[in-house]
């Protein structure tokens, strides 16, 4: 699926996830897979709200990190991709 | 029509008599018992499980047997009723009962997580090697023993549900030809009255590698990955909780049974002790890497 800016990513429900020191560990139980985020992506699902479009996930964190904007839009692309290779999200 | 296949008679498993004895071998909030009849049964039983508690709530869910089948003839190992080997291979025997047993126990287990491990401590501080089959850690714990670690298993640890006090499954080292070739002590006369030859290698008894006696497993002060890569570089780094958790799960034996596939219990044990990720080629560079880590020395 081609992912535009104006997409709203949300959240599958039935995903176990644990937060560790930042990172997190998410699992469907039915899956099996466990799929390890970095801190960045943590966030980013955080984030996948339904309500949020990927430009505002973007802009969100280009302000929180503003000495890592140019990496930004690449983190977001990169770490859905890797949630909907795990089937975890949805989009509006 | 042909005649059935002639077949060498063996004797049916009778049920055992008052003279037999039986072994409770309990674990991970399961239990096998173990019944045998003659001196060598009791050596043996005694060899493999000495260590190991006696003592199960429940009934057992598993019987294994060894009896005596006659003189040239060796003993028999029965699952139940049903007679998975015959022979005078003692330690072939041995490891045999030891692996079904562990299996079983590790399979069928309740109240928490089991991890494919070896453990052993120092300082008042537990080691957890985390790996699967074949990732070196009996080789690396035995190692680690003949430098002063208390030898606990090399095999599996319980963590039940709630708490950080490991259970570690105490047997007998079960070392493979290749891991003995780069130990030559363990061959020598001191360990010989300790030992059992194997298929292919030995099994030595958990107290020659923990002669002070030190059985109760103490906190957690790291867990280790060992991968040995005898052509690759050699690798020491520090993983962090979310990467030591993934790793966990990995080695993680009664995943399926657990709630989440048993990834609260890694999570939980992650953050217990930090971790390492180490890749070694020679026992040099594990000295190496223990010498700059303050949580391994």
């Amino acid at each position: 699926m081609a992912l535009t800016s104006d997409l709203k990513p949300q959240r599958k429900p039935g995903f176990h996830l644990e937060l560790l020191d930042g990172e997190m560990l998410l699992l469907h139980p039915a899956q099996g897979r466990v799929l390890h985020c970095n801190q960045t992506a943590t966030l980013i699902w955080q984030l996948c709200d339904g309500q949020r479009t990927i430009q505002e996930i973007a802009a969100l964190l280009e302000e929180a990190y503003p000495e890592s904007a140019s990496e930004v839009m690449r983190d977001v692309a990169a770490a859905l991709e890797a949630f909907c290779a795990a089937d975890a999200l949805t989009f509006a | 029509m042909l005649p059935p296949p002639s077949r060498p008679f063996v004797p049916p498993m009778r049920s055992p008599s008052p003279e037999w004895r039986r072994r409770l071998v309990a674990y991970a909030g399961d239990a096998v018992a173990i019944e045998y009849h003659e001196p060598c049964g009791a050596r043996l039983v005694e060899f493999l499980f000495g260590r190991t508690p006696a003592y199960a709530a429940g009934s057992p869910a598993l019987t294994f047997r060894l009896r005596f089948l006659g003189a040239g003839r060796g003993l028999g190992l029965y699952r139940e009723d049903r007679l998975i080997y015959r022979g005078v291979a003692e330690g072939y025997l041995a490891e045999l009962l030891m692996g079904e047993v562990c299996r079983h126990l590790a399979e069928h287990s309740q109240g928490g997580a089991v991890f494919h491990a070896a453990a052993l401590s120092r300082g008042g501080r537990a080691v957890l090697l985390v790996g699967a089959t074949g990732a070196g850690k009996s080789t690396l714990a035995a190692w680690l023993a003949l430098r002063g670690f208390a030898y606990l298993t090399d095999e599996l640890i319980f963590l039940p549900s709630g708490s950080l006090h490991i259970q570690p499954f105490i047997r007998p080292i079960n070392l493979k030809a290749p891991s003995l070739e780069v130990l030559p002590q363990l061959k020598g006369e001191a360990f010989q009255p300790h030992t059992l030859p194997s298929a292919g290698g030995l099994l030595i008894a958990p107290e020659a590698l923990n002669p002070q006696g030190l059985w109760e497993a103490p906190p957690i002060g790291a867990i280790l990955f060992p991968c040995y890569t005898p052509q690759g570089p050699a690798q020491f780094e520090r993983l962090s909780s979310a990467a030591s958790a993934l790793h966990l799960l990995q080695s993680l034996v009664n995943g399926p049974s657990l709630p989440s596939r048993g990834l609260a219990e890694a999570a939980r044990l992650a953050q217990a002790a930090p971790a390492y990720r180490l890749r070694y080629a020679h026992f040099g560079e594990v000295e190496a890497s223990f010498s700059q880590c303050p949580d391994l020395r």
